[in-house]
C-alpha cells in the first residue's frame, strides 16, 4: 500500500509550519511528491536501499554532533529534541529512494543495521507512512502550544489508516471509530498534562525534603558508635584564584536549634534572589555596589558541580556578595544562609565573588542564644571553667579555641557514652576529649551561646585537595562542620576541630581512589565542556569539519559497492548453484528486456529468439519503424551466442577456456555493437 | 545468571508471539508510533508529542475494544501431504467452514503447531551448531534461544490471507509450509483471524485440528557418480531381482538330481535318452550396492548433513536397474533394500527422516553388518559424519574385505583427510560445492 498522493508533501508543510522552518519543507515537500510526474526506470536493489539507510543515519548522527557542539546548556535534552525536529531532513534520503527508486514497501528492519543481518521482520510498510510519523514528531518539538498541533496529528493518523482500513467494514464505522479516537485523545493529553504538572509538584516537594544537603535539618553522628566511614566520591571541583589560602571552608547551610544528635533550621524561608545570568545574583543587600567595584576575575572562587535534577544548594565562601556565571536558574536565599538553585539538570558552574567584611546573613535572633536543658549542665560547666561568662566576646573566642586546641584530638572512632555522661556531648566535653567535626563544632556553638555570642552550626566542604590539575578536588569525606558566630556585627567562621582531621580523613582513603577519581575527571571534564561558556573551537571552524566529515562519510556510503557474501551459496539448497550462471548471455536478456522484448519466464531461449525474428521481420514491414530496427539485433549472431550459452549452461562437461573465452568476447562485441547503434 | 536469562526469554518469547498475532503491521506501527511520541512527549510542556500518544493510544484501545466482537465459529480441514522436504516450501490446502449465520470476509488463517517452550537444562546444554558468536551474545545466549525456539517449532507456516466465506459454506486457502529439518511437523490449531475496522488489532477463533506430516531430510544435488564394482551373483534370484539383472534365461540341460522341481524335466530330451533330462537355467548376477550411514555419536550438523547426503543418494540412485540396500543402526541394526518389486526411494527416505544418533559400539555394529553382505555387494557407499581413527578402522577393514568403497566423511572446514585414505571429504556447511566438485 502506498501512500495517498499527497500526504508526504502535505505533513512535511505541517512541520515546516509548526517548526517555522517552511524554506526547507517547501522543497522537500515538491521533490518527494512530483513522484507523480516523474520515476526513473530502474529501482533499487537491497544493498542501494541500505546505502540509502545509510546516508540517513549518518545525516541523524551530524545533526546530532551539531546540536552538541553548538547549543547553550542544558545541551543533553535540547540534542535530543533539535535532533527530533530534524527528522524530516534526515530522513529524506529514504523517504526519496522510496517515492522514486523502490516499488514495493520496504523492509522496515532496514532502519537498523543490527537488524539487516537477522531474518526480514516481516513488517513491511511503505516508507512514506514513517516519514508521515516522523514529520508529525518533529512537528511536535516545535512546542507551539496551541490547538492546531493536535488537529494536524490527529488528521495524519486518520488520513493514514482510512487508507490501510480494513476494507470488511461499512466505511461509516472506522469513521466512527476515528473521530471516537479524536475526542479521546484529546481528553486524554489534557488529563496527562494536568496529571504531570500535579506529579511535578509533588515530587518536588518530595525531593525538597530529601536533598542531599537540607538546608532545614542536619543530622549529626553525634552519639553513634563505631568507625565513621565516608566516600571518596568527589563532588565538587573548585578553582581559587592565586595566592588563596586553604583550607577554605565552603558554606552550604546553617542551622541555629540543637536537638541531639540534628541540628535544625527553625522558621527560615527562601525567597527569591532578583538576578539573570548576565549581571549575576547579588548576595547580600550591600552587593550593588561591591557589583559595580567588580574586582578582577582572578579573585573569584568558582565551583563545578553534578546536579542531578537541576537543584542544589550552593557552596560558597564565606563572605560572597556576587553569584555568576549559572546558566538562567531560579536563585533563592535563606535567612540562615542557605542559597538553593534550581535550573536544568546536569553539571552546573557557578563564580563566587567576595565581597570586604564578613559573611552577612541577617542580625541574630533569639534561637541563636539558646543551649538545650539537656546539654545545659555539662556547657555551663566548661564555660565556667573557662571564665567565659564576663568577658568580651574576642576574648571568649580567643579561649573556647585553646580549650579544644590544647585538649582534644580528632577521631573517627565513634565510642559508646559513658554512664556517667547525661549525653554523647558532655561526654565528649568531659570525658572522651575525642570526636569528629561535629562535636568540635555543636560543642563550640552551644559554649559561645553560653558565653552569650550569637553562634549557629554551619555544614559545608573544607577545601584542601590539590589536583594534579591544579583545581581543587572536595570528595564527600571532605564534608565539614564549624561554628558561625556573630562577632563585632559580623558572623564569623570558626573551626575548632584540630586540623589534623584532613589528614586522617585521607589516610582512610580506600586503594580503589584512583580508579574512581580517574572517572570522576572524566565526567567533571565533560562537565566543564558543557558549562563552558565559550566554544572549544570557534564555531564555523567547528561546523565546516562537520560538514567535511559527513560529506566524506556521505560520500564513501554511496560508492561502496555492494557486499556479497564470500562463500557463494550458503545452504544445502540444490537449487542453489546453477552452472553457467555467471554466463554473458545474461547481461544480453537483461538489455532486451529493458526494451520490452524479454524473454518470458517459460519461454525457451530458441522460441524467443524465433519470436525477435519475427518481431524484427514486422517492424521491417512496418513504414513507421519500431523502437528497435531488425539490423541492430545481430539475430544471426544471437544465436551463436545462445548456443555458446547453452554448451556452458548444460554440457555436463566443463567447457574449454578458449569456448569460455568466446562466449564472453562474443557476447560483449554483440552487447557494444547495440549499444552504439542505439 | 542463566536462569534469570531463560526465564526473561520465555516471557519475551511469549510477548513477541502475542503481540506479532494479536496486532497487524499497521497496528505495530501505531504502537511504535505511540512509544516514539510517549518517549518525547514524557515532559508535557517540553514538547506537544504526549498530545500525538494520547491520541495513538485512544486508537489502539478503540482498536482492541472493536476487535473483541468477533464471535465467529468455523470447522478446518486440511489437504496436507503425506511427505514434506526439509528447507522446500510446501503448499496445501486448508478449507474452513463458517458454522454461523453470518457470512465472514477478510479473514487470516494462522496455523499453530503442538510446541512447548524448551524446558532450562535444554537451554544450558543447547549448542548452535556451525554458527560463530561473539562473546556477549555468547555470554547472552539470546540468539541461542531463537535458534532453539525455531527448531523446536521445526515448521512455520505463513499466514493465509482468505477472501471470504459464505454463512454455512466452506472456502478453501493456500498455504505455505517451509520446515527447517526432517522429522515430523504435528499441527495443532488453526486460529481464524478477523481485523479491527481500523486494521490494527485481530481476534481469533481456535480451531483444534491435531495433524502431522513427515518432513524428509534435505537433498543436494549429485554429479553423475559412476559407482565401482562388478555384478554378483544374487541367491534371490529373479523373485527378489525383478528386472534388476537378467531376465530368466535358458542355459542348458544337465542329468535329473533328486530334488529337481518336475517342471523342469525337459520330456522330449526324457523320451529320447530313456534318463531324466532337466533344463537347467542362468543364475541371477545384477549390481547391488550398499549404503552404510555411520549413526555413530558425533557432532549434531554434520550427522544431519550426513543424513541428507544419504538421502541424496537414496534419490538420486536409479534402484530400477540395481539393488539399494541401507544400513545404519539404531536400536539393531536396520537394513532397507530399495529395487524392483520392493521398497521405493520415498520409502528410504521416510525412514531416514527418523534416523538418531546412538551412543555405543554403532560403527562396529554396521561393519559387521555390512561384512555380512559383503559377498553380494557389487560396492558400498559409506557416508561417515565425522573423521576420526574408529571411522578409519572402519573404512580400513572394509577395504581389507575386498569391497569397493565409496567414503565421504563430513568434516568441519579446518579438518584434513590424508588423501591417501581414499575418502572424499565433505565440509560441513558447504557441502552442496563439496559434492559439485567431485
Amino acid at each position: 500500500m502506498n501512500t495517498p498522493f499527497g500526504m508526504v508533501g502535505a505533513a512535511l508543510l505541517f512541520w515546516g509550519w509548526q517548526s517555522g522552518w517552511l524554506l526547507v519543507a517547501v522543497p522537500l515537500a515538491l521533490a518527494v511528491e512530483s513522484r507523480v510526474f516523474w520515476r526513473p526506470a530502474h529501482v533499487l536493489d537491497g544493498a542501494g536501499i541500505n546505502r540509502f539507510a545509510d546516508l540517513s543515519s549518518l545525516a541523524l548522527i551530524a545533526v546530532a554532533a551539531w546540536f552538541l557542539v553548538s547549543i547553550e546548556g542544558p545541551r543533553a535534552a535540547r540534542t535530543v529534541i533539535g535532533t527530533a525536529q530534524w527528522l524530516p531532513v534526515t530522513l529524506a534520503p529514504l523517504a526519496l529512494a522510496q517515492a522514486y527508486l523502490v516499488r514495493t514497501p520496504l523492509d522496515l528492519s532496514v532502519l537498523f543495521v543490527t537488524l539487516r543481518r537477522r531474518p526480514e521482520s516481516g513488517l513491511r510498510v511503505d516508507f512514506g507512512f514513517v516519514y508521515v510519523i516522523a514529520c508529525v514528531l518533529a512537528a511536535a518539538t516545535a512546542n507551539v502550544r496551541d490547538e492546531m498541533f493536535y488537529a494536524g496529528a490527529a488528521v495524519f493518523a486518520a488520513w493514514s489508516l482510512w487508507n490501510l482500513r480494513s476494507r470488511r467494514y461499512n466505511r461509516a464505522v472506522p469513521f466512527v471509530m476515528l473521530i471516537t479516537a479524536s475526542v479521546m485523545g484529546y481528553a486524554g493529553h489534557i488529563g496527562l498534562n494536568q496529571l504531570q504538572r500535579a506529579v511535578t509538584e509533588w515530587v518536588g516537594e518530595w525531593i525538597d525534603r530529601s536533598a542531599q544537603t537540607n538546608p532545614f535539618r542536619a543530622h549529626t553522628d553525634i552519639g553513634s558508635i563505631g568507625k565513621l566511614k565516608q566516600s571518596d566520591r568527589i563532588v565538587l571541583r573548585v578553582r581559587l584564584p592565586e595566592g588563596e589560602r586553604t583550607p577554605l571552608l565552603l558554606h552550604r547551610a546553617s542551622y541555629n536549634v540543637f536537638s541531639s544528635p540534628s541540628w535544625i533550621a527553625r522558621r527560615v524561608e527562601f525567597e527569591a534572589l532578583p538576578g539573570e545570568p548576565g549581571s549575576g545574583w547579588a548576595i547580600r543587600e550591600s552587593a550593588g555596589a561591591a557589583a559595580d567595584a567588580r574586582r578582577p576575575s582572578g579573585t573569584e572562587v568558582e565551583v563545578l558541580e553534578y546536579a542531578r535534577d537541576g537543584k542544589a544548594i550552593l557552596s560558597l565562601p564565606s563572605g560572597t556578595v556576587l553569584l555568576s556565571g549559572l546558566p538562567p536558574a531560579e536563585v533563592r536565599r535563606s535567612r540562615l544562609g542557605s542559597i538553593s538553585v534550581e535550573t536544568a539538570a546536569g553539571f552546573i558552574r557557578y563564580r563566587a565573588q567576595r565581597g570586604p567584611g564578613t559573611a552577612e546573613q541577617g542580625a541574630p535572633e533569639a534561637a541563636d542564644f539558646q543551649v538545650p536543658p539537656r546539654e545545659k549542665e555539662a556547657i555551663r560547666a566548661i564555660a565556667a571553667r573557662l571564665g567565659l561568662h564576663a568577658i568580651d566576646a574576642a576574648e571568649a573566642r580567643r579561649r573556647v579555641e585553646r580549650f579544644f586546641r590544647e585538649n582534644f584530638s580528632y577521631t573517627t572512632w565513634l565510642e559508646a557514652s559513658s554512664p556517667n555522661a547525661r549525653t554523647s556531648l558532655a561526654a565528649f566535653l568531659t570525658e572522651t576529649h575525642a570526636g569528629h567535626c561535629e562535636y568540635f563544632a555543636s560543642a563550640t556553638t552551644l559554649l559561645l551561646r553560653e558565653a552569650g555570642i550569637a553562634a549557629r552550626y554551619a555544614t559545608g566542604f573544607s577545601v584542601q585537595e590539590k589536583s594534579l590539575g591544579g583545581d581543587y578536588l572536595v570528595r564527600e569525606r571532605h564534608a565539614h562542620a564549624w561554628t558561625r558566630a556573630w562577632i563585632g556585627g559580623a558572623w564569623v567562621d570558626i573551626d575548632t576541630t584540630p586540623p589534623q582531621w584532613f589528614e586522617i580523613e585521607s589516610g582512610s582513603s580506600s586503594a580503589w581512589e584512583l580508579f574512581g577519581d580517574a572517572w570522576s575527571w572524566l565526567r567533571f571534564a565533560w562537565g566543564r565542556y558543557q558549562t563552558a561558556d565559550e566554544d572549544v573551537l570557534p564555531r564555523p571552524l567547528l561546523l565546516g569539519l562537520l560538514a567535511a566529515l559527513f560529506a566524506g562519510l556521505a560520500w564513501s556510503i554511496m560508492r561502496r559497492p555492494s557486499r556479497r557474501t564470500a562463500a557463494g551459496i550458503r545452504g544445502p539448497r540444490a537449487t542453489a548453484m546453477v552452472r553457467g550462471a555467471d554466463s554473458e548471455f545474461y547481461r544480453i536478456e537483461k538489455l532486451l528486456a529493458a526494451r520490452g522484448l524479454g524473454r518470458h519466464p517459460s519461454e525457451p531461449v530458441s522460441v524467443w529468439l524465433q519470436r525477435l525474428e519475427r518481431v524484427s521481420v514486422a517492424a521491417e514491414n512496418d513504414a513507421q519503424g519500431a523502437a528497435t530496427r531488425p539490423g541492430e539485433l545481430h539475430l544471426s549472431e544471437l544465436r551463436a551466442i545462445a548456443k555458446l550459452h547453452y554448451r556452458l549452461r548444460f554440457d555436463p562437461l566443463p567447457m574449454a577456456a578458449d569456448r569460455r573465452t568466446e562466449l564472453r568476447m562474443r557476447a560483449e562485441r554483440w552487447l557494444q555493437a547495440v549499444h552504439t547503434a542505439a | 545468571m542463566r536462569s534469570l536469562f531463560y526465564y526473561s526469554y520465555r516471557r519475551f518469547s511469549r510477548f513477541t508471539h502475542w503481540y506479532e498475532r494479536r496486532f497487524t503491521g499497521i497496528g505495530r506501527l501505531v504502537i511504535a508510533a505511540a512509544v516514539a511520541f510517549g518517549i518525547f512527549g514524557v515532559d508535557t510542556e517540553q514538547t506537544t508529542a504526549y498530545q500525538g500518544f494520547a491520541y495513538l493510544v485512544s486508537l489502539i484501545v478503540l482498536a482492541a475494544a472493536a476487535s473483541s466482537m468477533f464471535r465467529g465459529r468455523f470447522g478446518v480441514r486440511r489437504d496436507l501431504p503425506r511427505f514434506a522436504t526439509a528447507g522446500e516450501p510446501l503448499e496445501y490446502r486448508l478449507y474452513v467452514r463458517n458454522l454461523s449465520r453470518k457470512a465472514e470476509r477478510g479473514l487470516t488463517l494462522f496455523e499453530d503447531f503442538e510446541f512447548s517452550f524448551p524446558s532450562r537444562r535444554e537451554f544450558a546444554q543447547a549448542r548452535e551448531p556451525g554458527v560463530k558468536r561473539n562473546r556477549v551474545d555468547t555470554a547472552l545466549g539470546f540468539y541461542l534461544w531463537m535458534w532453539l525456539l525455531a527448531e523446536r517449532r521445526n515448521g512455520a507456516v505463513e499466514p493465509g490471507p482468505m477472501a471470504a466465506v459464505p454463512a454455512g459454506a466452506e472456502s478453501a486457502a493456500t498455504m505455505r509450509m517451509t520446515a527447517r529439518r526432517r522429522g515430523v511437523v504435528r499441527f495443532a490449531t488453526v486460529s481464524v483471524a478477523r481485523t479491527d475496522p481500523l486494521g490494527l488489532c485481530r481476534a481469533f477463533s481456535r480451531v483444534s485440528a491435531p495433524q502431522s506430516v513427515l518432513v524428509l531430510p534435505r537433498r543436494y544435488r549429485l554429479p553423475p557418480i559412476t559407482l565401482p564394482g562388478q555384478r554378483r551373483y544374487q541367491p534371490g534370484g529373479v523373485a527378489l531381482a525383478g528386472s534388476a539383472g537378467d531376465s530368466e534365461e535358458f542355459f542348458g540341460l544337465r542329468d535329473y538330481r533328486p530334488g529337481d522341481p518336475l517342471q523342469h524335466v525337459h520330456w522330449k530330451s526324457f523320451a529320447r535318452t530313456g534318463r531324466p533330462i532337466v533344463k537347467e537355467f542362468q543364475s541371477e548376477f545384477f549390481e547391488r550396492h550398499a549404503l552404510a550411514l555411520d549413526t555413530a555419536f558425533t557432532g549434531a550438523q554434520a550427522f544431519e548433513e550426513a543424513v541428507s547426503v544419504a538421502a541424496s543418494f537414496v534419490y538420486t540412485l536409479e534402484t530400477q536397474e540395481c539393488l539399494l540396500d541401507m544400513l545404519f543402526v539404531g536400536d539393531g541394526t536396520h537394513v532397507y533394500t530399495a529395487g524392483r518389486g520392493l521398497l521405493r526411494a520415498e520409502h528410504l527416505l521416510e525412514v531416514l527422516a527418523g534416523v538418531r544418533m546412538q551412543q555405543g559400539n554403532a560403527l562396529e555394529r554396521l561393519e559387521t553388518a555390512v561384512l555380512e553382505r559383503g559377498g553380494g555387494l557389487a560396492s558400498c557407499i559409506l557416508v561417515l559424519a565425522g573423521w576420526d581413527d574408529a571411522r578409519s578402522r572402519l573404512l580400513a577393514s572394509l577395504r581389507r574385505s575386498g569391497l569397493q568403497v565409496l567414503a565421504f566423511a563430513l568434516v568441519a572446514d579446518d579438518v584434513q583427510i590424508d588423501a591417501a585414505r581414499g575418502v572424499r571429504r565433505l565440509r560441513v556447511g558447504s557441502v552442496q560445492q563439496d559434492l559439485l566438485g567431485l
